[in-house]
């Protein structure tokens, strides 16, 4: 029988970390963890999971922290794109002619899926806050929920990475990795004009396009 | 069955190539630094997150340095693009289409070759939002003709409201057959998005604006084990012989999968001659 809570020590390459423990339901969102917990089942002897993946406490503590606010959301985007669909108004394919039932309810469950992936796509407010943290937490997270095989995670991680560098300049964005800019001036210019239009300064008056 | 070409101008004939030329890559080669901490990231997360930007900003991420503009160039979907329908590329540039990731605009190009509103196929990308749209659909009804923010206000939307709706900024030019001008570069916005909130939108006057968003738009037909084979989709020449002023369908263009079977609803004799003077697809190689 599955246990209903799993003690995960963090084990470093020189020392014994925290232990860690989460219930089973929240540690099935991690495919290592799932793993490790099937691999340790049988042996009873052994009561917490050791885990090498290099990874700080405090990344981990932060990493189940979200485990655990988000291990009901699939059932719960699931349950709602159900009741949506349960509106016969908001089916996409409507039942057509010469459809029969397995073609509809084929259609139906595709869309279904559809939309709970979209659900579970969108960043919630909480995950915001979650990573207000600075850049290097973030990358911190995002290796580590990589290791672990969280793929909403690494999802939600590499979006706010994306969200960091959108609507940046150049610089700003060198400034933000640390990147060293090794174009001389004559080459950023002339890259800067074969974006051509996207420049707002350009000099679209000109006959280019008479 | 022929690729013949009716000038729309839309902005297929926007002089696309000398507008934004696009970087041909050449200063990614021997990168000397980093791209700082980015570079902590195993490849397949920078990946993940590349493709989450927006178009323009991905292309401006290849000015960061040699590495980062590498990095680009090695992407997949980037380099299909570029090399198979950079016009595409350049039009959602100049454009400036920031609504949507880069994901987006892979998916509407190989994954499905399907028009937004209908179930032909959709031969032309809509800029503002980044799906497929067939000309039938873009031509006619509300959904694909942009609206403008001063329109949007009126009908009751905040300022805020209207700066998060997808939107673009038109490039001056020549539109629609009627080759109307458009000297200033405008706003358009996405109508389908604004109407979400349930305003009523004044009717428009200005067609020329259904053809400052569109571009023609490839449907990479993916071959097991091969490379894609780029499809931009061919008329009917039998629809077109019968031409009728009221009847639209001669400008349905068809995929290669369609034609076949599009051809078989004709039945005429000369069906097949046609079908074997198909028009070879360019073979992607690498």
């Amino acid at each position: 029988m599955a246990p209903t809570h799993i003690r995960v020590k963090n084990v470093d390459d020189d020392r014994d970390g925290k232990v860690f423990t989460i219930t089973y339901q929240d540690a099935m969102q991690s495919g290592i963890l799932k793993d490790l917990i099937s691999d340790f089942e049988d042996a009873s002897f052994v009561d917490t999971i050791p885990l090498t993946g290099n990874i700080s406490d405090h990344t981990l503590s932060r990493i189940i922290s979200w485990l655990m606010i988000h291990s009901g959301d699939v059932a719960r985007a699931t349950e709602q794109v159900k009741e949506f669909l349960g509106n016969p108004q908001n089916r996409q394919p409507p039942t057509g002619l010469g459809m029969d039932e397995d073609a509809v309810n084929k259609a139906l469950s595709s869309q279904e899926r559809t939309l709970v992936a979209e659900k579970l796509k969108t960043l919630t407010p909480w995950d915001v806050q979650f990573f207000e943290v600075p850049t290097d937490e973030v990358f911190d997270i995002l290796i580590a929920a990589n290791y672990l095989d969280i793929q909403r995670l690494v999802n939600i991680a590499s979006q706010t990475v994306a969200n960091m560098i959108k609507g940046k300049t150049t610089e700003q964005i060198r400034d933000l990795f640390g990147i060293v800019n090794d174009f001389t001036p004559e080459e950023e210019d002339e890259l800067r004009r074969t974006e051509g239009w996207a420049l707002p300064h350009c000099d679209w008056t000109s006959e280019q396009w008479q | 069955y022929r690729t013949c070409s009716i000038a729309d101008h839309t902005l297929d004939d926007a002089n696309l190539e000398t507008r934004c030329p696009l970087d041909d890559g050449q200063y990614g080669n021997n990168p000397r630094y980093t791209i700082g901490t980015l570079d902590e990231l195993p490849s397949e997360i920078i990946i993940n997150v590349l493709l989450r930007l927006d178009v323009p900003t991905l292309t401006l991420l290849r000015r960061v340095n040699r590495r980062a503009m590498a990095i680009v160039s090695s992407l997949y979907p980037y380099r299909m693009i570029r090399q198979y329908c950079p016009d595409v590329l350049r039009a959602v540039i100049s454009l400036n289409a920031s609504s949507y990731d880069y994901q987006t605009l892979w998916d509407a190009l190989p994954v499905c070759s399907k028009c937004d509103g209908c179930d032909l196929f959709g031969s032309y990308l809509y800029i503002v939002t980044g799906k497929r749209v067939c000309y039938l659909c873009f031509t006619s009804g509300w959904k694909y003709i942009p609206t403008m923010p001063p329109m949007a206000w009126d009908a009751g939307l905040s300022q805020d409201a209207v700066g998060e709706l997808p939107s673009v900024l038109s490039l001056p030019g020549l539109y629609t057959q009627s080759r109307d001008q458009s000297f200033n570069r405008i706003v358009l916005i996405d109508r389908q998005a604004a109407v979400d909130y349930d305003v009523l939108l004044g009717q428009q006057r200005l067609q020329a604006r259904r053809f400052m968003a569109v571009i023609s738009a490839p449907f990479f037909r993916s071959c097991a084990g091969q490379p894609p084979a780029v499809d931009w989709g061919v008329f009917c020449g039998t629809c077109r012989d019968k031409m009728d002023p009221d009847d639209m369908y001669f400008r349905i263009k068809y995929t290669m999968d369609q034609v076949a079977h599009h051809a078989q609803q004709h039945e005429g004799s000369k069906t097949k001659d046609q079908v074997s003077q198909l028009p070879e697809l360019d073979q992607a190689s690498f």
